[in-house]
């Protein structure tokens, strides 16, 4: 696998998803997010300085702004993520890189003995995902209003087991012959990065397919229909890229 | 003193009337409200604004409808009042959205409309359970509120406010089957009847320029028998009870260079969309989301070395719109 190739392909989008991932982290921090999104943004926070302070000053303009009533108000996450992540890097330097997506929600049922031996079990990378996950839970279950606890209590949504891909062939993306899914057993031969880039890619091109069929769905359910108010404005739903 | 006597009398009749008025509504099938709710946003000329909460977010919205006439065709345009500039101009066949960020998509239906019957009185009712519950205000009008509670748990149920007069929807609020509330629409302010001149003028301002236009080769799924049709390639293998097809069409993907396969299924309340493309982009992956009242599946279909992208979107629950996401198989030509 030409690894050299890949790296550099991937700087070269690397600046406009930051973008992306910005915004994203600034609604996952508000309880809005997507498992989807939440993932993208987990992904990229415990190896992103900018991204792990931003992740601390959007935090703290939340709460400002929802009152000071969470009990993760005086949270430092960015401090959190990266104390997790330097004992990490004593503890074990070269530890292998697992799946963290199943971990982070046993975790938030644990008590706090319980993720310290979690978090020893587990790559840096993935202790930074699931200390982020641990406080946006937090802040979504501590929303006030029983309104808008809805988000909180659904069900997440799930992500599913990867398909197989062809080996070969060109692609939009620049992904040559990855393949992408989400548990490390089944790909041994491709690195926990080229894993979580060849992720990112899918995900983001989920979206842009959610994105552009929610608006073909208004149309189709507008169209002489009488109902036409409520299919656009669910168009919001799906415009927070 | 007669002045008097004329008075009461007046106030007698009126009250008989009123009694009579009520009597009529709370004894007048919940259907048949439906019915004319769906009716009447197409009969009537309106204009307004109203709010749209999901989840913690919550959008200002504006409206303005011409009713169907016999020289002009129905109108409608609505701008979102929050955030990136957003609008959405109906006008006939054709449908414009215009957004700051992704340009002007037009859509068009050749000569015909698809029309999705969104209630009919007698068939919805062996799916939801339909009830007149009071009278309420909002946006200053007189409303009767209404429950349409879903008896599976494949679909959303609704409380509706509906104009007292009019039967024009006023709120509406989603619930899924736990009681929780999903999504609000509420009408802040609402004028019915004819539009003034200046912004009838706002109905007919078009988007000067079309970034992206679709041309949907559209298949009604009901009536046009002796009309050439070209059936679907692809159907579900499973449906909750009360969906029908409404329509088919097939329209330039917006994602990708290949044509789509779109059919649009609704049980009377509730619609969703199957979406099947060719996927050449070999970055693969299954998810699912569901945003407010909105689910959105993907899933992939594989045929030999073809790989096709399956999406469900629509205001049903995401078990549902799974379920249907993986029933989705291609027609199989009969011999």
């Amino acid at each position: 696998m030409n690894t050299r190739g890949l790296s550099m392909s991937e700087k070269g989008s690397q600046n406009s998803a930051r973008e992306q991932l910005k915004e994203s982290l600034s609604v996952s921090l508000d309880g809005q997010a997507s498992e989807l999104e939440l993932r993208r943004v987990m992904d990229r926070i415990g190896r992103d300085d900018g991204l792990r302070a931003l992740a601390g000053r959007y935090q703290l303009i939340g709460e400002t702004l929802r009152g000071n009533n969470s009990k993760f108000a005086n949270v430092d996450i960015s401090r959190g993520v990266m104390t997790a992540i330097e004992q990490e890097e004593v503890n074990k330097p070269c530890s292998q890189d697992e799946s963290g997506a199943g971990d982070s929600s046993a975790i938030k049922a644990g008590s706090g003995r319980f993720m310290e031996d979690v978090w020893a079990s587990l790559g840096k990378f993935a202790v930074a995902a699931s200390v982020a996950f641990a406080v946006v839970i937090g802040v979504r279950n501590s929303n006030p209003s029983p309104d808008l606890q809805v988000l909180a209590d659904n069900e997440p949504a799930t992500l599913s087991q990867p398909v197989q891909l062809a080996q070969t062939g060109h692609n939009d993306y620049g992904a040559l012959g990855i393949r992408a899914g989400y548990s490390a057993k089944q790909h041994d031969s491709i690195t926990p990065e080229q894993l979580a880039y060849a992720q990112s890619l899918a995900d983001r091109a989920t979206r842009e397919r959610f994105h552009a069929y929610a608006l073909q769905h208004a149309e189709l359910s507008a169209m002489g229909s009488g109902q036409s108010i409520l299919s656009f404005a669910r168009l919001t739903s799906f415009d927070n890229q | 003193m007669k002045k008097m006597q004329w008075i009461s009398r007046a106030l007698l009749a009126f009250c008989f009337f009123v009694s009579g008025f009520l009597y009529a509504e709370t004894s007048s099938d919940a259907g048949y409200l439906l019915e004319r709710m769906a009716s009447s946003s197409r009969s009537l000329s309106f204009q307004g604004e109203f709010v749209y909460q999901q989840g913690a977010q919550l959008q200002t919205l504006s409206v303005i409808h011409q009713a169907e006439d016999q020289e002009i065709s129905e109108k409608e345009r609505i701008t979102f009042l929050d955030g990136a500039p957003r609008e959405v101009i109906r006008s006939g066949n054709e449908l414009f959205f215009s957004s700051y960020n992704e340009g002007v998509t037009q859509f068009q239906h050749g000569s015909l409309m698809p029309v999705i019957n969104k209630f009919q009185s007698g068939i919805s009712e062996r799916f939801y359970d339909l009830k007149i519950v009071g009278i309420d205000r909002v946006a200053g009008r007189e409303a009767v509120l209404l429950l349409v509670l879903p008896k599976d748990r494949f679909r959303y149920g609704y409380q509706l406010w509906l104009d007292r007069k009019s039967s024009l929807l006023l709120k509406s609020v989603l619930v899924d089957d736990q009681g929780k509330i999903i999504e609000r629409l509420q009408f802040t302010s609402l004028r019915i009847g004819q539009l003034s001149d200046d912004v009838l003028a706002l109905l007919d301002r078009k988007p000067s320029s079309v970034d992206q236009t679709i041309h949907l080769r559209s298949n009604p799924a009901k009536e046009d028998l002796e009309k050439p049709r070209v059936p679907p390639e692809w159907e579900t293998g499973w449906l909750p009870d009360g969906f029908v097809l409404e329509n088919s069409s097939i329209r330039p993907s917006p994602v990708s260079q290949h044509d789509v396969d779109a059919l649009v299924f609704s049980d009377g309340i509730a619609t969703f969309s199957v979406f099947v493309e060719q996927d050449d982009t070999r970055v693969l992956s299954q998810a699912s989301e569901q945003i407010g009242a909105l689910s959105a599946v993907s899933k992939i279909y594989r045929e030999g070395n073809q790989y096709f992208h399956v999406t469900v979107v629509g205001d049903i629950p995401l078990s549902t719109a799974e379920r249907v996401a993986v029933s989705v198989r291609p027609v199989k030509i009969q011999p």
